[in-house]
This record gives structure tokens, sequence and C-alpha cells, in this order.
């Protein structure tokens, strides 16, 4: 196995654990963590690609992922900030019971 | 000998993988989890201990070991550790009494039922408090910083049932992130002026008097020198971790934690770095 193809197993794998988190938990904040996971498994593609590509002179790779990592924080901050007003107003984090656009 | 500085990594790292492995320990691994937190504690003051003995051999023994991290065009960012007289005084005293912290939480939480959790928390603030200890990167210092902000965060609301616990972790934590902002201005500034953030490296580093003298040199306005401001942010991150008025309004809530926790982080060990930088900036 060459080096690139170890980086993306390890970054599928962690992908993989993110969407299963994603799908599986009933937690928001959980959720979010599996979120998360699969944003650093698309970082971590992002890397090994910049680095045994063709051109790994060029910062790009290091520039889109400190992008993406900043990008992310204020996501998550965004997210959380969501998730309290939501368990303020229905005293729950559990997703199955946030169905008030259920028709 | 010298190997001792290679490996000086070893002490902030044995705690932190004890933390890493407690942290996925099940919660009746009691006795398995105490042991192993004690027992990496007790390496790292080993380790410590040679440490001290090094820096005895010979008067203002300074060894470094710096490393490149990330690579970003011209720019690089060096990580290191220093093992210095003071920096291994502080390793043997925070090791030793980390220890005697740990052999008494094992009476003191011995009905808890998240014992574990304990012992993984306290490895964790440990291990980052000796990271501060050795670093010799202001951005290494700063990593390990905010690790003992979080390390303090989880301990003191580690009975998060209680709302008054939680409220003091939450306290504790938002206070003293105020200090580390200015911790994290006075860190950009300082790559921005002297483009370097390792404190001893050859003749090169922000503590050494080539940078310090030419930081000095410079004068902002009310005759205020770069270094003296530079000093004074970094100084205010030291005073939010170290709880000095203004910042100090977490410390007194800070006992809603454990005893053992408050026992652990009312002795601000972790300000000597700082201060150092603080005493050759002002001169």
């Amino acid at each position: 196995m060459t080096p690139l193809q170890r980086y993306l197993v390890v970054s599928t794998l962690l992908f993989g654990v993110g969407l299963a988190g994603a799908l599986t938990r009933r937690n928001a904040i959980l959720v979010l963590v599996g979120i998360e996971l699969m944003l650093t498994a698309a970082n971590l593609n992002f890397i090994a690609f910049w680095r045994y590509g063709p051109n790994p002179e060029s910062a790009a790779g290091i520039v889109f992922t400190l992008f993406a990592i900043a990008v992310a924080a204020a996501e998550t901050a965004v997210g959380l900030a969501l998730i309290i007003k939501i368990y303020r107003h229905r005293r729950t984090t559990n997703l199955d019971q946030m169905d008030a656009l259920k028709g | 000998m010298e190997g001792i500085a290679r490996h000086l990594w070893l002490v902030p790292t044995l705690p932190l993988v004890a933390a890493g492995v407690l942290a996925l320990v099940p919660r009746r691994e009691r006795r398995w989890a105490a042991g192993l937190a004690i027992g990496a504690l007790t390496v790292s003051l080993v380790l410590a201990l040679l440490a001290f003995a090094r820096t005895l051999t010979g008067p203002g023994v300074r060894l470094t070991h710096n490393f490149t991290w990330l690579e970003f065009g011209d720019a690089q960012l060096v990580l290191g550790w220093v093992l210095d007289p003071l920096g291994a005084g502080m390793l043997v005293m925070v090791t030793l009494v980390g220890l005697l912290i740990f052999l008494y939480s094992l009476g003191y939480m011995a009905a808890d039922e998240n014992f574990t959790r304990f012992f993984c928390f306290l490895s964790l603030f440990a291990g980052a408090m000796l990271g501060v200890v050795i670093a010799n990167s202001l951005l290494l210092l700063f990593i390990c910083w905010e690790l003992v902000g979080l390390a303090s965060y989880l301990l003191i609301g580690f009975w998060y049932q209680k709302p008054a616990a939680a409220a003091a972790a939450k306290k504790a934590f938002i206070t003293t992130r105020i200090g580390d902002v200015a911790l994290l201005v006075g860190m950009l500034w300082l790559y921005a002026a002297s483009g370097t953030l390792v404190f001893y490296d050859g003749s090169e580093g922000c503590l050494e008097s080539g940078v310090v003298n030419r930081l000095a040199a410079q004068t902002l306005t009310g005759g205020l020198t770069l270094s003296t401001a530079l000093g004074l942010l970094i100084f205010v991150g030291a005073m939010g971790k170290s709880g000095q008025v203004p910042l100090h309004v977490w410390l007194q809530v800070a006992m809603e934690g454990p005893t053992p926790v408050s026992a652990r982080s009312t002795p601000p060990p972790w300000w000597p770095p700082a201060s150092s930088w603080w005493r050759a900036c002002s001169r």
C-alpha cells in the first residue's frame, strides 16, 4: 500500500465513524460530534492529496485545511448555540422529539 | 546524559497517554485505572529527577531540542522543549506534588462512582502542566496552557449534577479565556515582530538578547517599548490562570470541585515560564 492509500484508508474509517454517529445517535450534541469527525476526514484527505499530489511545494493543501478548520469552528459555534436555544425551548436534545415541522 | 534532554518530552506525554487510555476504561476497573495514572506519574517523577540531576552537573545548564512542526511557504512553526535549572526544579515539584495529590485522591474519591473519570482528568491536568513547564516555544506553551484550562474546567465541574459546580466550571473557563485572548494576541504580535516563537534557539530565540534588544529598541506611543507591551500581554494570560485581580473571580468558586482539585489548581505553578519572559522583556 502506498502512503497515500494508507491516509485514505484512515480518513475513510474516520468518515465512516462520523457518519455512523451522525445517523444513529439521537442526541443532538453527539450528532454534531459525528459531523465534526466527517469534516476532519475531509481535511485529512485534503492534506494527503496535497502532500502526495503533483505539487507539494505550494501551500495550497495547508491553506485549504486551515480555512476548513476555521469555518468548521464557526459552524460548531452556531450549531451549539442552536442546540442550546432548542434545549431552552423544548427541554430536550433528543432529535426524535424535535418534530414540530411534521405535518 | 544528553539523552535526558532529548527524551524530556516523555515527562508530560506519559500522563497524557494515561489520560487517553483512562478515557476508554470502563467505570468498574477502579484499581487498574488508579494504578495506571499513578504509575505513569511515578515514571514521570523519576525522569524529572534524572533531568534535575543533569542540571546540577554545571552552572546554567541549558539543553534544548527543537523541531519544525509546520512549514508554510517560507514561514515555519517550530516546537521544542528546554531543560534548564528553573524548568527542572518545577518539573520535580509538579510531579512530586501531583503524585501526592493522586495518592490522596485514592482515598478521597474512593466512594465516588466516577473514580476512573476523575483519574483521567487528573492525568490530563498533570500532563498539560508538565508540558507548560518544559515548552521551549510559546506556541507549545499556549497549546498546553489551553489544555490546563480545559482540565481545570473538567475538574471544577466534576460533580456537574450540582448546579453550583457546573456554574463554577463555566466561570473558570470563561474568565481564564479572557486572559488567554491577551496571551494569544501577544503571541501573534511577537511572531509578527520577531518571526520566532522559540524561547532558546542558538542565539535566535525570542528570550535571548539579540531579539529582546531588537524588540526593546522599538518604541510605541508614550515611551512604551514593544517588548514591554508584549510582556504585558503575556502577563495578562498568566494573571487569568493564576487568579490575580481582576481575573480572580473564578478562584473563589473553584472550590466547588473535589478537594484534590483545589489543591492542584490553587498554587499556580504555570506562571514561571511567563514570568521569566516578563523579566527578560522588561529589562
